[in-house]
């Protein structure tokens, strides 16, 4: 059998899997609320925790796509009483959303699982003039070396791991005015269920294991940001020749 | 009943150190425990000695009455 570390997430029933957790999830919100919010995409929802937690706090309309059927299951049964989500299948390549519709995305620690400029792209396309878009992605402190970037990209099935001007560039070439750029701990707190009863197979902890000695061994050239971008509007874009 | 069955039941799938009463320590995944073992998926290397053993395929083995102290450890996702 052979299983991804998303597998072993899955698995494992994690419900804010990404670098901060729930915590993060919390202050970016903070962030997003000062601009229109009327519309919310969260891309790569996975179970739905971060919807759960946007739809407590805003009575605008959210949406959450995730390219795993099973995710999207996991989370309408979350969310099955939630009136202002919408949740669907979808691939953040190709985005099954109209152009200009959304106010907001939020994208934790998903966009570098997917080609990175085509997906910025993408949340361009969606995202009305002067939309905004959180992104919280793992960063490199410093550029790796080809073995580290290659023992991680293939554990984790990542396209590729950016350094902070790596980013800056790939956001601003895709479209957007990039606000702010955030370090911040990537450790979490309560992020599993306390009651796993059921057996979990062995080889999810084995992934476990391995994942935990990975983020040892790269704990210093391995950062987590949060970057606030800006949909730069046309007239703007045109004058750039963009 | 070890004071510490409880708190391991209730910590499945979490990393810890445990540091047995005669000082040697152990760093792993929590997979199962028993009513006298908790069993760990270790992290970095299958070394282990003391009152760790290898128990039917549930990782390695420490009796509940021989730890001194169980710490959770910092960990993220991706």
């Amino acid at each position: 059998m052979t299983v991804s570390y998303t597998d072993m997430i899955a698995a494992f029933n994690i419900g804010s899997a990404h670098p901060g957790g729930l915590a993060v999830t919390k202050e970016m919100f903070q962030q997003v609320e000062k601009h229109p919010h009327q519309s919310i995409l969260d891309v790569g929802c996975g179970t739905g925790r971060t919807v759960q937690y946007i739809s407590e706090q805003t009575t605008g309309k959210i949406i959450g796509i995730d390219y795993d059927p099973k995710m999207i299951t996991k989370a309408k049964q979350k969310l099955a009483n939630t009136t202002n989500v919408e949740l669907k299948t979808g691939n953040v390549e190709a985005l099954p959303i109209d152009e200009e519709t959304i106010d907001c995305i939020i994208s934790e620690s998903v966009t570098s699982f997917a080609h990175i400029p085509v997906a910025l792209k993408e949340y361009a396309r969606v995202l009305r003039e002067n939309g905004i878009l959180c992104l919280l992605e793992m960063t490199a402190t410093m550029p790796l070396s080809p073995e580290a970037k290659q023992e991680l990209t293939s554990f984790y099935g990542l396209s590729s791991i950016y350094t902070e001007p790596e980013w800056r560039e790939a956001i601003e070439r895709a479209g957007f005015t990039l606000l702010d750029s955030l370090s911040f701990a990537p450790e979490t707190e309560g992020v599993l269920d306390s009651d796993i009863h059921q057996t979990i197979d062995p080889v999810y902890f084995d992934i476990m294991a391995r994942h935990y000695q990975l983020t040892e061994k790269y704990r210093d050239v391995l950062g987590s940001r949060i970057y606030y971008c800006q949909k730069t509007p046309k007239r703007i874009r045109q004058h750039v020749g963009n | 009943m070890s004071r510490y069955y409880k708190v391991c039941c209730e910590n499945i799938g979490r990393p810890v150190c445990v540091r047995t009463v005669d000082g040697k320590e152990y760093r792993g995944f929590i997979r199962r425990v028993t009513q006298t073992h908790v069993y760990l998926e270790p992290i970095g290397g299958h070394a282990g000695y003391g009152y760790g053993f290898w128990g039917l395929g549930f990782g390695l083995g420490i009796a509940l009455g021989a730890i001194g102290t169980l710490a959770f450890l910092p960990w993220f996702f991706i």
